[in-house]
C-alpha cells in the first residue's frame, strides 16, 4: 500500500477546503433579470467586465442547471411567488444574491405592489447595494460570496440532512 | 419652447367642425399651450371619437388617462373624468378628448374606433376601475385578479393595504410551500395535462397547444409573460401578461416633489434613462413656462443622442442574441461601454444617470468630456462595421429576420406603433421632426425609412439612426453655444395650476408625459404614454401565422422594456 502511494501522484486536502474550492470557483449564476439591475448584470457578463475570470460566466436560463440566484431587480408582489418557486427548483447547495436596493429592502419604491426585500421570500446570502450597483460592485459581491463559500463546511451538511435547512 | 404651435388655425378648424356636428355634445372648449381641450358628454362620446378618426383624421390616440376629481368634485361632480389624448398626422395636431363619469357609469369603449386604445382602457379599469362598455375583453393589466381595490384612486394608501401580511405567508421551507404558491397563483402556465380529453389523445392528432412563455425566459426582455397558441409550430394567438414589474411608479409619483419625480423616471426605460429625464423635464418645463438656455438644450440633446446610441446598441446585442448570435452581444457592449463611460464621466453613473435636471443640466460639458466624446464617436462606426460584417449578409440572420413580423404601414398606425418600428414600415413620422423639442430644429440629420416593415428592416433603420445621432452629435458639439447650463429654479418648485401633454421622440418611440399641477410642489397627476406598451400590443398581428420560433425574434425587434412597460 504505501509502495503503491509513494509511485501515485497524489493530493491530500481536508474534505471541506477540497469541495469549497471547487464550488466557489464553478458558480453557476441564474440570471433572473427582473429590472434596471439585469442590465448591468449582462454587462458584468459581457467583455468588458468578464465574469468568466471567475469561473461564473455560464448563466443559466433554467433554474434546475444553476446554484446561484443572483435576483436583478424589483420583486413584485406578483412576481414573488413565480421567484419562490424558482428558488425551490433550484438544487441545494445553493446561494442566493440579492442584487440592488430594490432586491434588498425594496429601494425607491415603498409602493403597494413592490416586495419589501427579497429575502421576506428567499434567504439572501449577499447583499449588493447600488441602483443600480456598478459591475464592480456585483464582482465585488461575488467575492465576498466566495470567501463565505470557503468558510462553510459542506461535509457538515453531507453528515447531518438537518444542518443544511438551517442554513 | 417652440411656440410655433401655439395657435394654429387647424385647431380652430377642427373644434367648429366638433360644435357644429355636436351641439348638445360638446361642453365647453378650448386651445392651451398649443393643444386643444374638449369636454364632451359621455352619451355623445363614441360618436365624437368616429367622426374625428373618421371625418377630421385624427388617426392615432396616443393615451387614455384618467384623473380621479375625489378632492376636488366634493359630493355634486363626477368622481372621474377621462381624458382621451388624440392626434393626427401628417400635420401633428393635439386634440384631447375630456369626459366626466361617475363611479356607477360605465363608458363607451373606443376600441371599436381606435385599436390601439385596448391596453390604454384596461389600464384605466386596473387603476381605477372605470369601466369601459364594449371593450372586448375588459380585465386587469397589471395587478393580479385577486387584487382588491384601485391603486391609482386618491383614497388608496401608496403603501398598499394588506402587503405586510402577504410576504412571510409566502415564505416556508414546508414541503407543502410548492403547493400553496400554486393556489396564490392561480394562472398557471399549460393548461392542460395529458387527459382522455387532451387533444394529443384524440384521433384527429393535434390541433392546439397552450403554450406559456415566462415570466422567467431569457428571452422575453425581463419578466414579460405570454400566453401562446399554437398550431404544431404555428402561432394562432398571442396574448401578452403583464404586471410582473409594476413598481406603482404613477402612485409614488403623486407622493413626491417634481425634483425628485426625475430620478425616478430613469428607472423606466432604463436602457435609455436620459430621454426618460428629458420627456419629463420638458414637461414640467412647458407647464412652469421655465425657459431653458441655449448651451443647456444644446448638452440635452448630445446626452440624449448619446443615449440613443447607446440603447440601439444595447438593442442590437439583445436582438442578435435571442436569435442565437451571441457574439453580437459582446461587441455591441463592448462598444455600448464606451458610452457609458462617458455619462460615467459625466455625472458619475452609468446606467440610471439623472443627467437632466427641471431648468437645465447639472454640469457643465467643459473641452476634455467633449474630446472624448469625439473620439468615441469616431470609434463607434469601426464596432458597428464588425457587427454589419457578421449580420447583414449572413445567412442565418437572414432567414431568421426577413420577410419575418410583418406590419404593414396601415396597421402599423392602427395598432399604434410608434419609433423606429414605425419607420420599418415607412411612416416618416418622428416627433424631433414634426414637432421639435429642445433645439432640434436646429440640427440636419435624416429619418431613416424601411419599406417592408419586417424584422430585418427594423434592424437596418435602427442602424442608420445610430449614424444619425453620431451626425447629430457632432454638429451640437460644433455648434455649442455659450452660456449659462440651467435657468434658475427655485429650490422648491410650486408648478402653476394646469395640464399639459408632452412628447418626445426616446429610442423606443413617442414618449408622453402627461402632468397636472394643482399649484402645490407636487403633481396632482403624471401619466405616462409609453412607447413599449403601446407598441407591444401589435405582437400578436405579427406573430399570427408564423413559426413559434419567430416570436422571440418579433418580440426582440420591437425593442421593449419592461420598466416603462409595467411603470
Amino acid at each position: 500500500m504505501t509502495e503503491a502511494l509513494e509511485k501515485a501522484p497524489f493530493f491530500l486536502a481536508r474534505a471541506d477546503a477540497f469541495i469549497t474550492w471547487a464550488q466557489k470557483n464553478s458558480l453557476w449564476p441564474f440570471g433572473s433579470g427582473l429590472a434596471c439591475c439585469a442590465i448591468e448584470m449582462i454587462a458584468t457578463a459581457a467583455a468588458r467586465f468578464d465574469i468568466a475570470r471567475f469561473g461564473m460566466e455560464l448563466f443559466r436560463a433554467s433554474p434546475r442547471q444553476a446554484d446561484l440566484f443572483i435576483v436583478a431587480g424589483t420583486v413584485t408582489n406578483k412576481m414573488a411567488p413565480v421567484i419562490r418557486r424558482l428558488w425551490d427548483q433550484m438544487p441545494d447547495p445553493k446561494w442566493a444574491l440579492a442584487m440592488g436596493n430594490c432586491a434588498i429592502n425594496g429601494g425607491p419604491f415603498p409602493t403597494y405592489s413592490v416586495l419589501q426585500g427579497v429575502d421576506k421570500i428567499i434567504p439572501v446570502d449577499v447583499y449588493v447595494a447600488g441602483c443600480p450597483p456598478t459591475p464592480q460592485g456585483l464582482i465585488h459581491g461575488l467575492m465576498i460570496l466566495q470567501e463565505k463559500i470557503a468558510r462553510s463546511h459542506p461535509t457538515k451538511e453531507i453528515l447531518n440532512p438537518d444542518a443544511r435547512i438551517r442554513r | 419652447m417652440p411656440e410655433s404651435a401655439a395657435d394654429r388655425p387647424e385647431l380652430r378648424q377642427a373644434f367648429d367642425a366638433l360644435t357644429g356636428r355636436f351641439p348638445d355634445g360638446v361642453l365647453s372648449g378650448g386651445v392651451e399651450k398649443g393643444e386643444l381641450s374638449v369636454r364632451v358628454g359621455k352619451d355623445a362620446l363614441a360618436s365624437v371619437l368616429a367622426f374625428l378618426k373618421d371625418e377630421q383624421g385624427f388617426n392615432a390616440v396616443d393615451d387614455i388617462i384618467v384623473l380621479d376629481n375625489i378632492r376636488a368634485s366634493g359630493e355634486g361632480g363626477k368622481r372621474f373624468t377621462v381624458l382621451y389624448q388624440l392626434c393626427r398626422f401628417p400635420d401633428f395636431l393635439r386634440l384631447r378628448l375630456a369626459v366626466d363619469v361617475c363611479e356607477t357609469e360605465a363608458l363607451d369603449s373606443a376600441v371599436p374606433v381606435y385599436r390601439s386604445a385596448d391596453w390604454a382602457e384596461r389600464e384605466a379599469f386596473d387603476m381605477f376601475g372605470v369601466r369601459f362598455e364594449g371593450h372586448p375583453g375588459l380585465c386587469r393589466i397589471y395587478m393580479p385578479d385577486e387584487f382588491e381595490g384601485h391603486p391609482l384612486r386618491k383614497d388608496f394608501p401608496l403603501g398598499g393595504r394588506d402587503v405586510a401580511s402577504e410576504a412571510p405567508r409566502i415564505y416556508s421551507r414546508e414541503s407543502d410551500s410548492l403547493q400553496a404558491l400554486e393556489r396564490q397563483s392561480p394562472e398557471r402556465g399549460i393548461r392542460h395535462s395529458p387527459t382522455d380529453t387532451h387533444p394529443w389523445n384524440s384521433a384527429k392528432g393535434i390541433k392546439e397547444i397552450d403554450l406559456n412563455m415566462g415570466p422567467q425566459h431569457p428571452s422575453t426582455h425581463g419578466v414579460l409573460r405570454l400566453k401562446l397558441a399554437v398550431d404544431n409550430e404555428v402561432v394562432l394567438r398571442v396574448v401578452p401578461v403583464l404586471g410582473y414589474l409594476h413598481r406603482g411608479m404613477e402612485k409614488l409619483w403623486e407622493n413626491l416633489t417634481y425634483t425628485q419625480v426625475v430620478p425616478l423616471t430613469d428607472r423606466l426605460d432604463y436602457i435609455a434613462a436620459l430621454s426618460n429625464n428629458l420627456g419629463f423635464v420638458l414637461a414640467v418645463e412647458t407647464l412652469a413656462g421655465i425657459e431653458v438656455p441655449r448651451r443647456a438644450r444644446y448638452i440635452r440633446v448630445v446626452l440624449a443622442e448619446l443615449q440613443r446610441l447607446a440603447s440601439h446598441l444595447a438593442w442590437l446585442g439583445f436582438m442578435a442574441n435571442d436569435i442565437g448570435a451571441m457574439s453580437v452581444l459582446l461587441y455591441s457592449f463592448e462598444a455600448r461601454e464606451h458610452v457609458l463611460d462617458l455619462f460615467e464621466e459625466y455625472c458619475g453613473a452609468r446606467l440610471t444617470v439623472h443627467g437632466i435636471r427641471i431648468g437645465g443640466v447639472p454640469q457643465d460639458l467643459d473641452g476634455t468630456l467633449v474630446a472624448r466624446i469625439r473620439t468615441v464617436l469616431e470609434g463607434i462606426p469601426k464596432h458597428l462595421a464588425d457587427i454589419r460584417a457578421l449580420l447583414d449578409e449572413n445567412r442565418i440572420w437572414k432567414e431568421r429576420t426577413v420577410g419575418v413580423g410583418l406590419i404593414g404601414a396601415g396597421d402599423a398606425v392602427e395598432y399604434g406603433l410608434t419609433g423606429p418600428s414605425l419607420r420599418a414600415s415607412g411612416v416618416p413620422w418622428d416627433i424631433r421632426k414634426d414637432i421639435p423639442y429642445s433645439s432640434y430644429e436646429e440640427f440636419d440629420f435624416d429619418v431613416p425609412l424601411g419599406r417592408n416593415g419586417d424584422i430585418y428592416d427594423r434592424y437596418i433603420v435602427r442602424l442608420e439612426e445610430i449614424f444619425q445621432s453620431i451626425r447629430i452629435v457632432r454638429q451640437a458639439l460644433d455648434g455649442l453655444p455659450e452660456g449659462a447650463i440651467s435657468a434658475k429654479v427655485p429650490r422648491v418648485l410650486k408648478v402653476p395650476p394646469g395640464e399639459v401633454f408632452h412628447t418626445i421622440e426616446a429610442p423606443k418611440g413617442v414618449l408622453g408625459f402627461y402632468v397636472k399641477s394643482n399649484g402645490t410642489d407636487k403633481p396632482e397627476r403624471v401619466k405616462m404614454k409609453s412607447p413599449s406598451f403601446i407598441n407591444l400590443q401589435s405582437l400578436e398581428h405579427m406573430c399570427k401565422g408564423n413559426l413559434f420560433s419567430d416570436v422571440v425574434g418579433i418580440l426582440g425587434s420591437l425593442d421593449i422594456v419592461l420598466g416603462e412597460i409595467d411603470k
